[in-house]
């Protein structure tokens, strides 16, 4: 549209044409971030010159893609118009050459104005439009551009048509996705449906996938899955199908044939396999040509059978004769005895003995505490091993208990060692079947590993699980439980380097690597915690293995100032201590046990952890489980001025040489 | 329990299909060489036949062997308003003598055939923390009893596009909601319907299969 007369000074605020503010009106100041507003249409600008581009050179473009670019740029356009909405009253086209003739119209030619810009494409376009027929008369004029409109909207409705049709096509006329129409023919389409009839019918039901069994043919070769399914031994299974007289299924068709079982007859297979198709009675056990019952057996895949050992191994839930029955009792009753005279022996040494001891020392020979057999130390670990969790909880509330009687004499104390026995063997039981069968430990572990209430714990659980695995686990007890003697484990332990005692200490809480004494570790600390260190203070004066067992289970009435008093001269024992001192020392407001494990502790501590954990419980013994493990621990209760005399008075004594 | 919904697709589309599926679902695929032999008693045992599946997975070097047992689907008006099909199923593993045993039982050899292809397992949490498993098989019959090597595949250019999902009795709806809101991912190649049910190709697959396999394109410029 041509220009009005006058200029009109527009200050227009719309990019790229230059505006400056002209108001100073505070709140839309802020509003007028020109800066920003000419750096968007400035980008998006050249984002959509840089689409255009792309448009122009890149061969393949997607819909979905063009699209979304599209969508970017609409976006980012609206956005900006948004913005300059409210900066635009800011601005005001101000006419300057305004008179009578063009005052009415002003607001229209204001409205329609276009842009310089536009203004000289549209004189451009309108001379381009007019330059044949500028000379000829208006109505000349007005008819030729009226046919050149008709040309044009033809061709802009065959356009749309076209779009109209890709677009449904490509199906980019609904949001919602493809429109399914079908652009198939309807033979592919009757095709297509009758293929997928036939491999749904055939996936679902096996229609079509039936052989009738006059058209069955034989492979010349099984493939390897199906003849080691089909060709395996029939020696025993063939035995108990030959038991009942099946006619649909005869026995000879279970018959190995004497071939190689690669090469096993086709046909012979096949008959077998297609007893319910053929309906065939194949008869006796002759019948098939070629069967024979050779012997070889072909192992099973996943099956039980196959694995190598097992098959000695009679079912937990057998007791195989009456004498093995007795044997179990008698040796149960050899267990306890042996562990009632090994806590009387201990309790004896922690009375005549409550001497420190040294690191490094070897045990004292006074004491006397029985060690434990060695074959037993070996299923004791790895009873302990499975056992830790339900012991620790026991023992836990065996703590309880324990707590309140330490005050008590320790008769008393060995009373409360048996039921601790007792009740892990009834709940040791079931879950130690595996570990009997491991009877091989070294001979250092044996000696670090036989200590402990908690081996007291496992020969009586041996002794229960004798009758439940019948010959294998004979072997473990006779020659671990009635033979040998308190003196003979005791010099054993004795001959053990000072290293073992660090063991017998780690074992508690540290292994050497050994899982069974980790397992004996942590029994070990339940124990302990269970005891409140008083075991393991108790055993400090004594050799680890012959005291631990033996004062885990009877220190439990011990005074804690008594088991810190012993714990001082060994750091091992303090370090056990640690387990269960930590707590018990800190009760006692005595730094021993954390400093006496400041070396040795931390491997201690660590491997005590679940000692140590339920060592924290000993100043919360009362106090569930949860509470024991995650509470800081109170330790005042535990302190008792005559604990605290009676530990000074053990202190004082010299440990023994 | 499962829920379990079938499609088909054309050989042609498998590849974009495998290409959407590896975008879909991280990219763990497993291969799938299924030999599968259905065993049914006769009508000598019991009033109503028993039927078994018996598969033998050749995909590893060590044949497993598993057993299985579909369940009749569950009924009911509520069930048919479902769009996934919900049935009981019950499945083992087993020793690889599995065949004599059954067949000392009494079941016999009903039909067998070979599934090849691939799989891939989905994990959904919205709206219910399921394991979905899309497996995308050919199915091959054995013109010779157990010659696995001489399958010929049923339906040469299609190719079964088969989701299940394990269920139990009282979240099966919402796993139902779980395989038809993966199912709506797959729709521009496939169509999902319950197994019974036929559903057809799409018939704009070949678009959506370029648009996956294509490498052209450009890249967002905002």
């Amino acid at each position: 549209m041509a220009a009005p007369g006058g200029q009109v000074q527009a200050a227009v605020a719309v990019p790229p044409g230059q505006a400056a503010p002209r108001t100073d009106m505070a709140p839309v100041l802020q509003q007028l971030n020109l800066a920003s507003l000419r750096t968007r249409t400035q980008d998006l600008h050249n984002a959509i010159s840089r689409i255009l581009h792309s448009f122009h050179t890149l061969p393949a473009l997607k819909w979905s893609e063009v699209l979304g670019q599209f969508a970017m740029v609409n976006v980012e356009l609206l956005n900006l118009v948004e913005d300059i909405k409210p900066i635009l009253k800011m601005f005001v086209v101000y006419p300057k050459n305004v008179n009578a003739e063009n005052a009415t119209i002003l607001p229209i030619m204001l409205s329609s104005k276009l842009l310089p810009e536009m203004e000289a494409e549209e004189t451009i376009l309108k001379d381009k439009m007019l330059a044949g027929i500028a000379n000829l008369p208006v109505h000349m004029q007005s008819e030729k551009i009226q046919r050149q409109i008709e040309l044009v909207r033809s061709v802009c409705d065959g356009a749309e048509k076209v779009l109209g049709e890709a677009r449904k096509v490509y199906g980019l006329s609904s949001r919602q996705g493809p429109v399914a129409l079908a652009t198939l023919d309807k033979q592919q389409a009757a095709r297509i449906g009758e293929q997928e009839k036939l491999l749904r019918a055939a996936s679902n039901s096996g229609d079509g996938l039936r052989i009738s069994p006059d058209q069955q043919q034989a492979p010349l070769m099984l493939p390897p899955h199906v003849s080691s399914a089909l060709g395996t031994s029939a020696t025993d299974p063939g035995a108990s199908f030959q038991r009942g007289s099946s006619s649909a299924l005869p026995p000879s068709g279970l018959l190995r044939p004497a071939a190689p079982q690669q090469q096993t007859n086709p046909a012979q297979i096949l008959q077998r396999s297609n007893i319910g198709v053929s309906m065939q009675p194949l008869g006796g056990a002759g019948s098939l040509p070629g069967v024979a019952a050779a012997a070889t057996t072909i192992p099973y895949v996943n099956s039980p059978r196959s694995v190598a050992g097992n098959f000695n191994v009679p079912s937990p839930q057998q007791i195989n004769t009456p004498s093995q029955v007795q044997q179990a009792a008698l040796l149960r009753q050899q267990k306890i005895q042996q562990l009632q005279k090994q806590q009387q022996q201990v309790l004896q040494a922690q009375q005549q003995n409550q001497q420190l001891r040294r690191p490094g020392t070897p045990p004292i020979p006074q004491a006397q505490a029985t060690l434990q057999p060695q074959g037993h130390q070996v299923n004791i670990l790895q009873l302990q091993q499975q056992q830790a969790k339900l012991q620790q909880q026991n023992q836990l509330q065996q703590l309880q208990q324990q707590q309140q009687l330490h005050q008590q004499q320790q008769q008393q104390q060995y009373q409360q060692a048996q039921q601790l026995q007792q009740q892990n063997l009834q709940q040791q039981q079931q879950s130690l079947h595996n570990q009997l069968q491991n009877t091989q430990l070294h001979a250092a572990q044996q000696n670090v590993l036989a200590q402990g209430s908690q081996g007291r714990n496992q020969l009586n659980q041996l002794g229960n699980m004798n009758p439940l695995y019948g010959n294998n686990q004979s072997s473990l007890l006779p020659p671990t439980m009635s033979g040998q003697s308190q003196t003979l484990l005791q010099q054993r332990y004795l001959q053990g380097n000072a290293s073992h005692l660090y063991n017998m200490g780690n074992t508690t809480g540290n292994n050497m690597g050994n899982t069974m004494s980790n397992s004996m570790g942590n029994n070990m600390g339940n124990t302990m915690s269970n005891t409140m260190g008083n075991a393991m203070g108790n055993t400090m004066g004594n050799t680890l293995g012959n005291t631990m067992g033996n004062t885990l289970g009877n220190t439990m009435g011990n005074t804690i100032g008594n088991a810190l008093g012993n714990n001082m001269g060994n750091p091992l024992v303090s370090n056990m201590g640690n387990s269960l001192g930590n707590n018990v020392t800190n009760a006692m407001g005595n730094s021993l046990g954390n400093n006496m494990g400041g070396t040795l502790g931390n491997p201690l501590v660590g491997n005590m952890g679940m000692a140590g954990s339920a060592a924290q419980g000993t100043s919360t013994l009362a106090l569930p489980l949860q509470q024991q493990l995650a509470g800081p621990g109170n330790y005042s209760g535990l302190i008792n001025a005559n604990q605290l005399n009676a530990f000074a008075q053990q202190r004082q004594q010299p440990p023994p040489q | 329990m499962e829920c379990v919904v079938q499609g088909i697709l054309e050989a042609k589309h498998v590849d974009a299909l495998e290409v959407l599926l590896q975008g879909l679902c991280g990219g763990l695929r497993e291969t799938i060489k299924v030999h599968e032999i259905c065993l049914k008693t006769g009508p000598n045992l019991g009033a109503v036949a028993s039927e078994v599946h018996l598969c033998c997975s050749l995909s590893q070097p060590e044949p497993v062997w598993s057993v299985r047992h579909v369940g009749g689907a569950m009924r009911g008006a509520g069930a048919e308003q479902l769009p996934a099909l919900v049935r009981p199923v019950l499945e083992a593993g087993i020793s690889n003598n599995s065949l004599r045993f059954m067949h000392a039982l009494g079941y016999k050899l009903d039909y067998e055939m070979l599934r090849t292809g691939f799989s891939f397992q989905m994990h959904k949490t919205v709206p219910i923390a399921v394991t979905i498993t899309i497996a995308v098989t050919a199915i091959h019959r054995l013109p010779k009893t157990h010659s696995v090597d001489e399958a010929q595949p049923v339906t040469p250019n299609l190719h079964m596009v088969q989701l299940t999902a394990p269920a139990s009795p009282d979240n099966y709806s919402d796993v139902v909601g779980a395989i038809s809101g993966l199912a709506e991912y797959l729709a521009p190649l496939v169509h999902l319907s319950k197994p019974g049910v036929p559903a057809g190709v799409v018939p704009t697959a070949s678009t959506a299969a370029a648009a996956l396999i294509s490498r052209g394109g450009i890249t967002k410029v905002l």
